[in-house]
């Protein structure tokens, strides 16, 4: 401690007794006076107590998410597995009513399939009929 | 539990305390600090307990006012409780939780503003004011005073409300403030410099 008065920057000064005496009569009797300590200190311990659960849960590694995950995740495995299983199965049949060769283009294989399931439809049949015409058609071939 | 030992920062603190080297953890505090890392939150109530008043004091001088000071000690210990993973157990809880007071208190203050202008009357009423007839007569001498203090730059007036009302250390003020101690000093010399000069009459009467 040193002189008030003199500026020293390597270690504090000594309290200005003068100076602080003129600035407690500004200050009043002290900014916590009229403070409730108690209820303060009530309302910081339940705001920690309520964040305690959350704020101060261990931080997890990721093994232990994947792990929390796993049930879940194997139960939704079955579940895609079967549902995959059962839309293969009924494609399945879908197809084999359309016997179609390789080296069919994927255009076709799709609009054999929609003439395959409405059989008696009089338009598809007729554009279908044309289309073949239409292929022989633009060789010049009758 | 045992009661805490009252720490620097407190000047109206029923149990003063000497000022501990600024940078040498309580061993009591670091084991209570420990425990909370550890997801012990009661274990809180001790630094709650010791640093409530003066994280007050911090957050009335940035903000001049009380309830807004409140909230923001309040928001302070939370934002501590939730980092205090972080937090290095090799040093004081103390200057760490004001730093956050004093950020905190910025923030609140940008976001209030209008506020701090009700900050005088407020401390008035606040702090049990004195009767209609003490009042008329301190209320000229208050004035003077708050108008000196209010011509200081900000962070000189901090520091200087810090230091002579609150009894922080430099070392303390500076951690807080986020500046050197070099600093704080100088704006310590400045400031006390400043008040002098505008209130020379006054402390000429006084004396």
């Amino acid at each position: 401690m040193n002189d008030p008065s003199r500026l020293t920057l390597d270690q504090d000064p000594a309290r200005d007794e003068n100076l602080a005496r003129l600035l407690r009569a500004e200050d009043g009797p002290g900014p916590g006076t009229g403070v409730n300590w108690e209820r303060l200190h009530a309302a910081v311990m339940r705001g920690a107590m309520m964040a305690a659960a959350g704020a101060l849960a261990p931080a997890r590694d990721w093994w232990d998410v994947v792990v929390g995950w796993g049930r879940i995740a194997a139960a939704a495995s079955v579940a895609a597995m079967l549902a995959a299983g059962l839309l293969l199965w009924r494609t399945g049949f879908e197809t084999a009513e359309v016997t179609l060769g390789d080296d069919i283009a994927p255009e076709s294989v799709a609009l054999a399939r929609v003439v395959a399931a409405y059989p008696n439809d009089a338009v598809l049949t007729s554009l279908m009929q044309t289309a073949r015409d239409d292929e022989f058609t633009s060789w010049g071939i009758q | 539990m045992p009661c805490p030992p009252a720490v620097t920062g407190g000047r109206r603190d029923p149990v003063p305390a000497p000022n501990p080297a600024p940078e040498t953890p309580d061993p009591h505090e670091a084991a209570a600090i420990v425990r909370v890392q550890g997801g012990d939150t009661a274990a809180f109530d001790l630094l709650v307990r010791r640093y409530m008043r003066p994280a007050f004091a911090v957050a009335y001088r940035v903000l001049g006012h009380r309830e807004d000071a409140e909230d923001v000690v309040q928001e302070a210990f939370l934002a501590a409780l939730a980092n205090i993973r972080t937090f290095d157990t090799s040093r004081r809880f103390g200057p760490w939780l004001y730093r956050i007071v004093v950020t905190r208190g910025l923030n609140f203050r940008k976001s209030r503003s209008r506020r701090t202008t009700e900050a005088l009357d407020d401390a008035g009423v606040a702090s049990g004011a004195p009767g209609p007839a003490a009042a008329a007569e301190h209320s000229g001498l208050r004035a003077t005073i708050a108008a000196a203090l209010g011509r200081l730059p900000e962070r000189q007036r901090m520091v200087v409300q810090l230091f002579e009302l609150d009894g922080f250390s430099g070392a303390e003020i500076a951690a807080m403030l986020g500046i050197s101690p070099g600093t704080v000093r100088w704006y310590l010399h400045e400031a006390r410099q400043a008040l002098r000069g505008m209130l020379a009459h006054l402390q000429e009467s006084a004396g």
